[in-house]
């Protein structure tokens, strides 16, 4: 995962919750921690920090230690105002609003938005299914103009101003279990539906794994030929990837010291900045000399 | 070199049958010397296909002699040659397989001094040595010299093999463009030094060098040059691993500039 430094994350937790019965949904709980949290621990990774855009007493969302934003209008409500207030009140290149209500954001949401922004960049929003998640996007910093136009005409609905406004869409596959990334709570159902996929089994899934072949006396000290292993989020490096085996303990250690070590992502041999992701099979090889 | 007689169809018909093989494969086979480099463990079975499969001539360089502890694995030789310089113990066994093909015995090992002559009277070269710094010399040698180079290598229950066309095609890697570092005696690991190998492993791969030889020789299929196959008996995986020349190798990269600007030494 990369962090972008030029993108300021921000979490848009100032709606009304309608169907939530009027529970603020930054604060619902969902396994132990607000909501909120859930959105903010997998966003701050991926950007330069994280404000947020919300209303009311600041105190109540503390527990953040993030900047809380509030609408420069009272008059208007939805995300287009905290969107400019923050805007406004924070200089960045990029922004990347997200909403509060979606646990399960992708680890590599900015960097596929900011792939789908595309050259020249344009507002990214992101899509999954068959659905466009209009609050979930990255914009660039000339369009508060446009956002500012847009409430100066009394408009208030994001799906109005990009019907008018050119963006793109930054794709997110759903699981193969059906697990769209960009779930969103919006009633009580779905926040027991969050809760059950929250449960370690279909942690797992969401989690990036590689498979690791161990060859020669690689394979003899480590003890196996090959195992699958969870990517910590840091880990997205072949040179990352050895560090991180060489401190799981002293057979990992021992068996991976020396440079004469060869690593192989999919069947070629990769370099120690090449990158590692999901599904790859990487194999960890010495030379051998025995005839 | 000798012409395919009547009898050497016959001895050779089961590959001649092969379209990609024929009659001329076969003459070109025939007139191709290759250099084994060591008749240990990958040698044996190496020597013994090209020799079975009608290679013309074999130069076979081994300063050792045959020890009882070779027998578990190095099928070429025998008991009865125990205490005979293998290459001469190899001839034997060879001859008496196919004694249409010409053996050049060399009883002794290759070394900077006698190597690159070996090479230069041969039309490719199999290593079947059991020391990185035969290997690294090896491949230096027959990159200069413009030879494709056939390397393998056993410990345990795995082994490896590939090939280094880098003197013959431009941009094709070697040996040192995937191990740049020479591992120093002691560095090894210590199944490697004590040379455990469980009996059939140099055969496999031995015999798998043997094959990218004469797919080289006949210029068919696709050989494993910048490709490392990677196999494991024990859990039964193999891999082939792809790798490409590197820019900066020693052996193979591009050359240095001696007068850079800036006065820098190369």
């Amino acid at each position: 995962m990369t962090r972008h430094d030029d993108t300021l994350g921000v979490i848009l937790a100032g709606g009304s919750a309608r169907r939530m019965q009027h529970r603020e949904k930054a604060l619902i709980e969902l396994d132990g921690r607000p909501l909120l949290r859930h959105v903010q621990d997998r966003l701050a990774p991926q950007v330069s920090q994280v404000v947020i855009s919300a209303n009311g007493d600041p105190n109540r969302l503390a527990f953040s230690n993030s900047r809380v934003i509030a609408d420069l209008r009272d008059d208007r409500p939805g995300p287009l105002a905290g969107m400019e207030a923050v805007m406004t009140a924070v200089d960045a290149p990029w922004y990347l609003f997200v909403p509060t209500d979606t646990p399960f954001l992708p680890r590599d949401l900015c960097t596929t938005l900011h792939h789908a922004a595309g050259d020249p960049a344009t507002v990214a929003i992101a899509a999954s299914g068959i659905h466009s998640h209009y609050a979930v996007g990255i914009w660039p910093r000339s369009a508060l103009t446009a956002i500012q136009a847009a409430l100066d005409a009394g408009s208030h609905a994001l799906r109005d101003l990009l019907a008018e406004h050119p963006h793109r869409l930054g794709r997110f596959a759903i699981s193969s279990t059906g697990i769209d990334p960009l779930f969103n709570i919006n009633r009580p159902a779905d926040l027991a539906r969050a809760d059950a996929l929250l449960t370690p089994e279909n942690r797992k899934v969401d989690r990036p794994m590689a498979t690791l072949l161990y060859f020669a006396w690689i394979r003899e000290k480590i003890g196996t030929a090959s195992e699958q292993i969870t990517l910590p989020d840091e880990v997205d490096t072949v040179a990352a990837l050895m560090g991180f085996l060489r401190g799981r303990g002293d057979r990992y250690a021992d068996a991976l010291k020396g440079e004469q070590i060869r690593v192989a992502v999919n069947q070629v041999h990769a370099q120690p900045d090449d990158r590692i992701g999901n599904g790859d099979e990487i194999a960890i090889f010495p030379p051998v000399s025995g005839g | 070199m000798p012409r395919l007689t009547e009898r050497s169809l016959q001895r050779y018909s089961r590959q001649i049958l092969l379209k990609e093989v024929g009659g001329s494969g076969q003459q070109r086979l025939m007139d191709a010397t290759v250099l084994v480099v060591g008749v240990g463990g990958l040698g044996s079975p190496a020597a013994l296909y090209l020799a079975a499969s009608g290679v013309g001539r074999l130069i076979l360089a081994d300063g050792d002699a045959v020890e009882r502890s070779n027998l578990g694995r190095q099928v070429i030789h025998t008991t009865d040659s125990i205490g005979q310089n293998k290459v001469r113990s190899a001839a034997r066994t060879i001859r008496a397989l196919n004694p249409e093909i010409e053996i050049v015995p060399v009883e002794r090992h290759v070394d900077r001094e006698s190597l690159p002559a070996l090479v230069e009277r041969s039309d490719l070269v199999l290593d079947g040595s059991d020391a990185f710094s035969v290997r690294y010399l090896a491949n230096a040698v027959c990159h200069q010299l413009g030879r494709p180079y056939v390397f393998g290598a056993v410990s345990g229950f795995e082994g490896q093999v590939g090939v280094s066309l880098s003197g013959v095609e431009s941009g094709s890697p070697c040996y040192r463009c995937l191990f740049p570092s020479v591992p120093q005696p002691g560095e090894e690991h210590p199944t490697c030094a004590a040379a455990a190998v469980l009996g059939p492993l140099p055969g496999v791969i031995g015999t798998m060098q043997a094959t990218e030889a004469l797919k080289i020789l006949l210029r068919i299929g696709t050989p494993l040059a910048g490709a490392l196959m990677l196999f494991n008996a024990l859990d039964g995986i193999t891999r082939r691993i792809g790798f490409s020349a590197d820019p900066g190798c020693s052996v193979c990269g591009a050359p240095v500039e001696s007068n850079t600007p800036g006065g820098q030494a190369s």
